[in-house]
């Protein structure tokens, strides 16, 4: 990894917000950049996983490192999931591979909407299965 | 770190590219706002799109500065053990860099993959 890089990705392990505030931080995309120096403050990490096989053993990869960089808690989250075969694949996974599967995020047409335009999911609609299933995830994640 | 009150929660999202990890990330910190908890969302990612996910325009998106390069020190102990600590507290950092963002959200760039003068 380059010098330079590596010490600015430090500043991600770094950054929490204090009083009462809630830090989401979206990483970087793949697995390489997973290291005690970018996820030293983190207390849950998501996991994103889709409903095929390389995306499930990528996912257990990254939960499995982040379990080894010592964040207390991890969590596969699924999605992009249509219909109960997905989900039934998904679960049987996470229960081989001792996977902690937290919510189970539905493919939903408002979000490719969303992605298309170039704007925010709740500002397409608020009423939409994926976001429903995203709020049940605050409610899972900001529970201690 | 043991600092931190109970409610300051850290969150992190990860997963391959075209995942949905943004999508995800970036609607889970406008839940959170829209429930009146005060959100820092920060863009890990050298290819950075939280901002529109979030709500910006993709115009006013690609203006955000990233943080700079000089904001960790090294320090190096009596046994040669290096160390980096922030030049500011994350507050200052966030209140400093931080663009606000609709529902209660402050976006923080970490910034895109430069290779000039890294390496």
């Amino acid at each position: 990894m380059c010098g330079t890089h590596a010490t600015v990705r430090r500043v991600l392990g770094e950054l929490v917000a204090a009083g009462d505030d809630v830090t989401v931080v979206d990483m970087e995309a793949g697995l390489e950049h997973l290291s005690r120096g970018t996820t030293r403050s983190t207390d849950a990490m998501l996991v994103i996983a889709e409903p095929y096989f390389k995306s499930l053993e990528t996912a257990r990869r990254g939960y499995e490192l982040a379990k080894e960089l010592k964040i207390p808690r991890v969590f596969i989250v699924a999605n992009k999931v249509r219909g109960a075969r997905d989900e039934d694949a998904i679960k049987a996974f996470c229960d081989r591979n001792h996977l902690v599967l937290l919510a189970t995020v539905p493919h939903d047409e408002t979000v490719l909407e969303a992605e298309l335009g170039g704007v925010a999911l709740l500002d397409v609609s608020a009423q939409t299965p994926s976001v429903a299933e995203i709020q049940r995830l605050a409610d899972l994640v900001t529970a201690s | 770190m043991s600092e931190r009150t109970i409610g300051v929660y850290r969150v992190a999202v990860c997963g391959k590219g075209g995942s949905g990890k943004t999508t995800i990330a970036g609607t889970l910190a406008r839940v959170l706002g829209r429930r009146g908890r005060r959100v820092v969302a920060i863009d890990g990612d050298s290819n950075p799109n939280l901002a529109v996910t979030l709500g910006l325009p993709a115009a006013e998106a690609q203006r955000i500065p990233p943080l700079p390069r000089n904001l960790l020190v090294e320090r190096v102990d009596a046994s040669g053990n290096r160390t980096y600590v922030l030049r500011e507290s994350p507050d200052t950092i966030i209140r400093t860099y931080g663009v606000g963002a609709p529902d209660n959200v402050t976006l923080v760039l970490m910034g895109r993959v430069d290779h000039a003068g890294a390496g």
